[in-house]
């Protein structure tokens, strides 16, 4: 028993870290789809940014990780409310198609990467285990620090994000706005503050992502779009417009890699991801989780 | 009507005119001190980006300093460099940009195996003399004849020679591999398999594991319970510090010889150095000897910055001091062949690569500067590489 248990504890808990990583992401694509109907292709870029205001500040300022933290958590914000404030409203205000604030996004991403690449020559930005290398030990298995950490701040982002939603007046007036853009107008909510507000918090989260992830395998300035992508994946397996089938359809592409890696090869998991998503959009294209908790006043295309 | 002798002597001197020009342009250029271009194409980003922060300076400042003596026979070198990304296809396209935009009759390159096969088929189709700093894979070697594509890295199959001989020696008889999808590793890999029953060794599992791979916990896992006494690694600086961390992570201290110094030696920056401590790892040079020594001094004080005192910025500087004596030993910098031609006289060019005293350029039938007994084996503490006892 304890030989299945170390077999696939490791499986299970690089499984479900990566995915929670993928699925942070494809949650943080799913605010802002939400409030806006907008897809932010700079998603990976607020999480690259966000590792290098990690790394600067542990590296460069000597600050201490939880100062560094809730700093590179502030970046990711502040991303998220310019990228909003100087390409996104003026644009959705000239009623332009919004492949224009699309492209907007993107564009950002693309600065983004390629400012931060400046600064640091497009070299590594190392940040170490937040709890060192040594393994945790549960019922004789080692596992990863970083892994379970990733798992536990995942849970607590999800059920934070459905309190927000579910529980407060400002979660009924994001729902609402993603629900009918026009009524809400009447009903007397600022609009604009809830396309602002979701950007931010989608920020935030991406920030988290990155620098969850960046102990694991170091960021280079290029190495949001990659995030970025798998956080994608995530969104369209679990389905389009719902934060938590996002979240699932990272962990389900999470868990799947990790199978792959520890029974096939390592080579073959990116392989494995991209047949999984062709497999989803074959059969069912509005995600495999779409249904999973969807709030009633929330867009999707189920 | 009467034809006026004289009708197309305009043209045919006009004609005449141009064909003159072109053929005294080499020695027209060469007289007006005409700059010799040399294209340079390496990775200033994707996974092996660090290896260039250290070479590419080094690039650089050999330039510079041929600039100031004078240049070439009066004519500066001008360096057109362009980013590959680590992409073939990229690489390619500014060796294509470097010969059609900027005419260039020689290239320096780096990093990759995957990136150097491709450049080597274009050299060898467009017969465009390229030297590259870091490409191990034994693909790249020619073996017949005169070679259109130089290195200065040491190819696979010596450092795994080395390698296998010192795990012998040490009495690890079952392995494990953990190395890249890319073609240095797979490359070794299936030289690994092909040498190790002459020494005595099993190869019980492996890894290939894709770049930027986030986590390698599994992969060290199923290494680990193969029963591998030792692991063999040849992968690119943050796959090895992925590597080092999941070991870690898994409580497993193996013996692991990494077949890149240049590669250990960045790693041991993106993670706790002493997660590589009692690695080991080889490399064709001599880091103790004056003339790595005085490279290693110059480049510091060139760039202001630390340097990896590994084989990186050695074999930058044989690669380009070898580029710079074949220009000057050609006779004439503006063609391909010559320059081609000079890679192989220059028999008193006195290596920093290579053990004490390593002289010598390339021979005909042998497009990599070393041997076997250049290999040295290095070990680590504490993120700084010293000979092994």
């Amino acid at each position: 028993m304890n030989n299945i248990l170390a077999d696939i504890v490791p499986i299970l808990i690089v499984g479900l870290s990566l995915g929670s990583l993928f699925g942070l992401v494809g949650l943080a694509y799913t605010v802002i789809i939400n409030a806006t109907q907008l897809v932010n292709f700079g998603q990976g870029e607020f999480a690259m940014v966000a590792v290098a205001v990690c790394w600067a500040s542990l590296t460069k300022l000597g600050l201490p990780l939880y100062v560094a933290f809730p700093l590179a958590i502030l970046a990711g914000a502040l991303m998220g409310y310019l990228t909003n404030a100087a390409i996104v409203t003026p644009l959705l205000k000239r009623d332009v198609h919004p492949f224009y604030p699309i492209l907007g996004t993107m564009s950002v991403g693309t600065i983004a990467a390629g400012t931060v690449g400046i600064f640091t020559g497009f070299y590594w930005m190392p940040i170490e285990h937040f709890f060192g290398n040594e393994p945790l030990q549960l019922a004789g298995v080692p596992m990863d620090s970083q892994g379970v950490l990733i798992i536990l701040a995942t849970v607590a982002i999800v059920t934070g994000y459905w309190y927000l939603l579910h529980k407060t007046r400002l979660g009924l007036a994001l729902r609402a706005t993603g629900f009918n853009r026009e009524v809400s107008l009447l009903a007397g909510i600022q609009v604009s503050k809830m396309a602002s507000l979701s950007f931010v918090i989608s920020g935030m989260i991406a920030a988290v992502a990155g620098v969850l992830c960046a102990p694991f395998s170091a960021f280079t300035a290029t190495d949001g779009l990659i995030l970025g992508i798998n956080g994608f994946i995530a969104l369209i397996v679990g389905g389009w417009g719902n934060p938590y089938a996002a979240v699932l359809g990272g962990v389900l592409v999470g868990l799947i890699r990790a199978v792959i890696v520890g029974y096939i090869s390592s080579a073959h998991a990116e392989l494995g991801t991209f047949v999984v998503l062709m497999v989803v959009l074959t059969i069912k294209p509005q995600g495999l989780f779409s249904g999973f908790m969807m709030p009633k006043t929330m867009n999707s295309r189920t | 009507m009467t034809r006026n002798p004289f009708r197309y002597l305009k043209t045919v001197l006009a004609v005449s005119a141009l064909l003159l020009i072109s053929a005294l342009q080499p020695a027209l250029a060469a007289a007006a001190g005409a700059p010799i271009n040399v294209g340079f194409t390496t990775d200033f980003s994707g996974p092996a980006a660090t290896l260039t922060m250290q070479e590419a300076p080094v690039v650089e400042m050999i330039v510079k300093e041929i600039n100031k003596a004078g240049g070439i026979n009066g004519r500066p070198i001008n360096l057109i460099t362009q980013d590959n990304a680590s992409d073939p296809a990229k690489a390619v396209g500014n060796a294509k940009m470097f010969k059609e935009k900027y005419d260039c009759k020689v290239i320096i390159a780096g990093v990759t195996s995957s990136v150097c096969l491709a450049l080597k088929n274009w050299a060898d189709k467009n017969h465009v003399p390229i030297i590259a700093i870091d490409p191990a894979s034994d693909r790249l070697l020619v073996k017949d004849g005169k070679s259109w594509f130089f290195r200065t890295e040491d190819p696979i199959f010596l450092s795994v020679e080395a390698a296998l001989a010192r795990m012998k020696k040490l009495g690890h008889t079952r392995i494990a591999f953990e190395g890249s999808t890319l073609a240095w590793g797979t490359d070794t890999l299936a030289m690994i398999k092909e040498k190790a029953p002459a020494y005595g060794i099993k190869v019980v599992s492996e890894a290939l594991v894709e770049p930027k791979a986030k986590d390698l916990t599994i992969q060290v896992k199923k290494l680990k319970d193969s029963g591998a006494q030792a692991v063999f690694c040849a992968d690119y600086e943050a796959e090895t510090a992925g590597l080092a961390k999941a070991m870690s992570s898994v409580g497993w201290k193996p013996y692991v010889i990494h077949v890149s110094a240049a590669n250990i030696t960045s790693a041991t920056k993106l993670g706790a150095p002493e997660m590589f401590n009692g690695w080991e790892t080889l490399q064709a040079a001599d880091i103790s000897k004056p003339l790595a020594r005085k490279v290693y001094d110059k480049v510091r004080a060139y760039t202001g910055k630390p340097v990896d005192e590994d084989k990186k910025v050695l074999r930058a500087y044989d690669a380009i001091s070898l580029l710079v004596a074949a220009l000057k030993a050609s006779g004439n910098p503006d063609d391909s062949t010559a320059i081609r031609d000079a890679f192989y006289k220059l028999p008193s060019y006195e290596r920093a690569t290579g053990k004490k005293g390593s002289k010598g350029g390339f021979v005909v039938g042998k497009n990599h500067l070393v041997d076997l007994d250049d290999e040295i084996i290095y070990s680590i503490k504490n993120g700084k590489i010293q000979p092994s006892k």
